[in-house]
C-alpha cells in the first residue's frame, strides 16, 4: 500500500495534501514539529515521505540527514517542500539525500504525480 | 552624423573667444584649414600631437580640451571594462572604440550606469534577504500561505461533487488563509515601503540608537551647555525609542555629556579652526585621550566646510557597540565587519594608537580616489587592571573623508565580506556576491 507522511507545519497544506492523497488511495500521516520527525517516521513506518525545510525546532534538512543515516529509511523516497527557492537550498536538499525537491507554491496534481512516480506507482 | 569626442566643441569655443581665424590657428598647429573645421565639427578624432599644437595655438593647456563629456565616456567605459575582468578588453584602445562606434560607446556607458545602480540595489536586497531574520520570515509566511491558499482552491476548483464537509472545510480554510495572506503581505509591503524605517529601526536597540543620533547628526546642542547632569533631559531625548534602546542611549549621553565637559565646544571648536581635524595635533595641544578626541570630533556640528566624518567603536568580540557612517564608510547593518579595518588592528596593541590611510572597496568599477579615507585608531582597557575579572577593551576608530592621497598603498579594506569586490583577501570569510553571485 502506498503510504505517505507528510512533514509540514501548515495545518490547511496538511489537510489539502491529505485530502488529494486519500483520495488517490493512499494511507496519510501528517506530523507537525521538527522536533520529534524521525521517531515518527520510525512509528508510522511510511513508504515516502514529504518534508517540508522551515519546521519549529528543526529543520527539514537535520531531519534528512538523521533519516539518511538510518539503514531502514536511506533508500525512501524523500520529497523535499520548501518555501525558499534558492538554487543553494535545493543543491543542499539534493546533497543530503532528498529525492526531489520542490518549491512553494506546488501544484496539487505535480506534487501528486512525483510521488506516485517516486514509489513506482502507475498512472 | 558626428563623430568622435567633443574637445573638438571646446576648440571651437577657445578660438572664437580669442577672436581668431581658423585658419590661422590650422597654420600655427601644423595642420590644414579644412582638417581643422572637421575637428571643430567633431568629426575628426583629436588627440596627440594635433591636441598639443591647437593646444598651444590656443594657448590652454591639452588637459582642458580633452576634459567633459568625452573624459566622463572613456572613464564610463573604462569602468564597465574593470568592472569584467574576465573579459579581456584592450583598455589602451579605448578612445579609439569611443571615437570609432561613438554611439556603442555610450550605450555600453549606460548599460554600466544601469548595472552599477542595479548592483546597488542587488546588494542591498541580498543583505537583507542574507541577514535579515524579520524579511525572511515574512516572505515564508507569504509563501506558506500562498500554497495552503493554491492547494486548498485548486481542489474546491476540481469539477464534480465533493463531500460537504470538506468543502466547507476547505472553504473555511481558504478564507483564515485570506486573512493571513493580507497581514503578511500588509507587514512585508509596510517593511519595504513607507514604514521600512520603523520596521528597520526594531531590528536591535543598538540600530534604533542609531537611527535616532543620525537624525540628529550626532550633535547635542542641549547637552553641549548642560551644567549639571540630569536624566531628564536624556529622557526627553529618548521619548520615542524602546526601553532597551533608552538604556543604552543614556549611557551613550551620559558619556557625552562628560566628554563635553572635559573639553568644551568653543575650545573644540577653536583648536579645529586653528588646526584642522586632526585629531593628533590637537591630541598634542590639549593633553586629552585620543578616544575622548575621537568622539568630540565625531560630535561636531555639521559644517559644510569640513571633510565627513565618522566613527566606529568595538569591544574585544569585534562586535561593534557605535556606528557612525563616514559618507561610503558605513557599518553593515547585521553581520560582521571587514577584519582588515584599523579598529580591530588597534586591538592587538593596546594604548597604541595608530593611522592608516584606507581605500574602501565599493562596487567593480568604483574609482578608487573615490573611497579614500583617514582612520586613526586606538584601543584602551575600560575596567582597572586586576588579577580577577575579564578585562574590557574598548577600541575606537575616527574616520575622515581623504582630501588627498597621503599614502601609495592605502589598505584596501571593504564593509563585509558578501559586500566586498577586494580580489584574493586572506581575510575573507564568506564569498562575495559580486564576484561569485548569490
Amino acid at each position: 500500500m502506498r503510504h505517505v507522511l507528510l512533514i509540514e507545519d501548515e495545518p490547511n497544506i496538511i489537510e489539502a495534501l491529505s485530502f488529494i492523497f486519500l483520495r488517490d488511495g493512499w494511507k496519510v500521516d501528517a506530523h507537525s514539529d521538527g522536533a520529534n520527525a524521525v521517531a515518527t517516521t520510525v512509528q508510522t513506518a511510511p513508504n515516502a515521505i514529504i518534508l517540508d525545510v522551515m519546521l519549529p525546532n528543526r529543520s527539514g534538512f537535520e531531519i534528512l540527514e538523521e533519516l539518511r543515516s538510518l539503514p531502514d529509511y536511506k533508500d525512501i523516497p524523500i520529497l523535499m517542500l520548501t518555501a525558499k527557492g534558492q538554487t543553494k537550498d535545493r543543491d543542499t536538499a539534493i546533497a543530503r539525500g532528498a529525492t526531489q525537491y520542490m518549491t512553494k507554491p506546488f501544484s496539487n496534481a505535480e506534487v501528486l504525480k512525483t510521488m506516485n512516480a517516486l514509489v513506482g506507482h502507475a498512472p | 552624423m558626428e563623430r568622435s569626442g567633443f574637445a573638438g566643441s571646446r576648440i571651437r569655443e577657445r578660438r572664437v573667444a580669442l577672436g581668431l581665424r581658423q585658419a590661422e590657428v590650422a597654420l600655427r598647429a601644423g595642420i590644414s584649414g579644412s582638417y581643422l573645421n572637421l575637428i571643430e565639427h567633431n568629426r575628426r578624432r583629436i588627440g596627440g600631437k594635433v591636441l598639443l599644437n591647437i593646444a598651444a595655438a590656443l594657448d590652454v593647456e591639452p588637459g582642458t580640451l580633452a576634459q567633459g563629456a568625452e573624459k566622463r565616456l572613456l572613464t564610463s567605459l573604462r569602468d564597465a571594462a574593470i568592472a569584467r575582468p574576465d573579459v579581456e578588453v584592450d583598455l589602451s584602445k579605448t578612445e579609439d572604440f569611443a571615437d570609432r562606434f561613438t554611439d556603442w560607446a555610450h550605450l555600453i556607458s549606460a548599460q554600466q550606469s544601469q548595472i552599477t545602480s542595479l548592483q546597488q540595489t542587488v546588494s542591498s536586497l541580498s543583505d537583507r534577504l542574507a541577514h535579515d531574520p524579520f524579511l525572511s520570515e515574512a516572505l515564508h509566511e507569504v509563501l506558506s500561505t500562498v500554497s495552503a491558499i493554491r492547494s486548498t482552491a485548486s481542489i474546491l476548483a476540481e469539477p464534480g461533487e465533493m463531500d460537504q464537509n470538506w468543502q466547507r472545510r476547505f472553504q473555511t480554510n481558504v478564507f483564515q488563509d485570506s486573512i493571513r495572506l493580507a497581514t503578511a503581505s500588509q507587514s512585508l509591503a509596510d517593511y519595504l515601503d513607507g514604514d521600512s524605517d520603523r520596521v528597520l529601526d526594531t531590528l536591535s536597540p543598538l540600530d534604533e540608537l542609531d537611527s535616532l543620533l543620525a537624525k540628529h547628526s550626532y550633535h547635542f546642542a542641549g547637552l553641549e551647555t548642560l551644567p549639571d547632569w540630569s536624566d531628564s533631559v536624556a529622557d526627553a531625548l529618548l521619548a520615542e525609542v524602546s526601553a532597551a534602546a533608552k538604556i543604552l542611549g543614556m549611557a551613550y549621553f551620559r558619556q557625552y555629556w562628560n566628554d563635553a565637559q572635559s573639553f568644551r565646544l568653543p575650545k573644540l571648536l577653536a583648536l579645529v579652526a586653528e588646526l584642522g581635524l586632526d585629531p593628533v595635533r590637537i591630541a598634542r595641544e590639549t593633553e586629552l585621550s585620543l578616544p575622548l578626541i575621537f568622539r568630540r570630533l565625531a560630535s561636531l556640528p555639521p559644517d559644510p566646510s569640513h571633510p565627513a566624518v565618522g566613527l566606529m567603536v568595538c569591544d574585544s568580540s569585534g562586535g561593534l557597540l557605535f556606528k557612525q557612517p563616514c559618507d561610503d564608510f558605513q557599518a553593515p547593518r547585521v553581520g560582521s565587519a571587514c577584519a582588515r579595518w584599523p579598529l580591530y588592528g588597534a586591538l592587538t596593541q593596546i594604548g597604541v594608537a595608530a593611522r592608516h590611510q584606507v581605500l574602501h572597496s565599493g562596487r567593480p568599477g568604483t574609482l578608487a580616489a573615490q573611497n579614500l579615507f583617514d582612520t586613526f585608531s586606538v584601543a584602551e582597557r575600560v575596567t582597572s587592571v586586576s588579577f580577577e575579572g575579564v578585562p574590557v577593551l574598548r577600541s575606537t576608530m575616527l574616520i575622515l573623508r581623504s582630501e588627498k592621497p597621503t599614502s601609495d598603498q592605502p589598505l584596501p579594506i571593504g564593509s563585509t565580506c558578501r559586500l566586498c569586490n577586494i580580489q584574493a583577501c586572506t581575510a575573507r570569510r564568506e564569498p562575495s556576491i559580486f564576484s561569485d553571485g548569490f
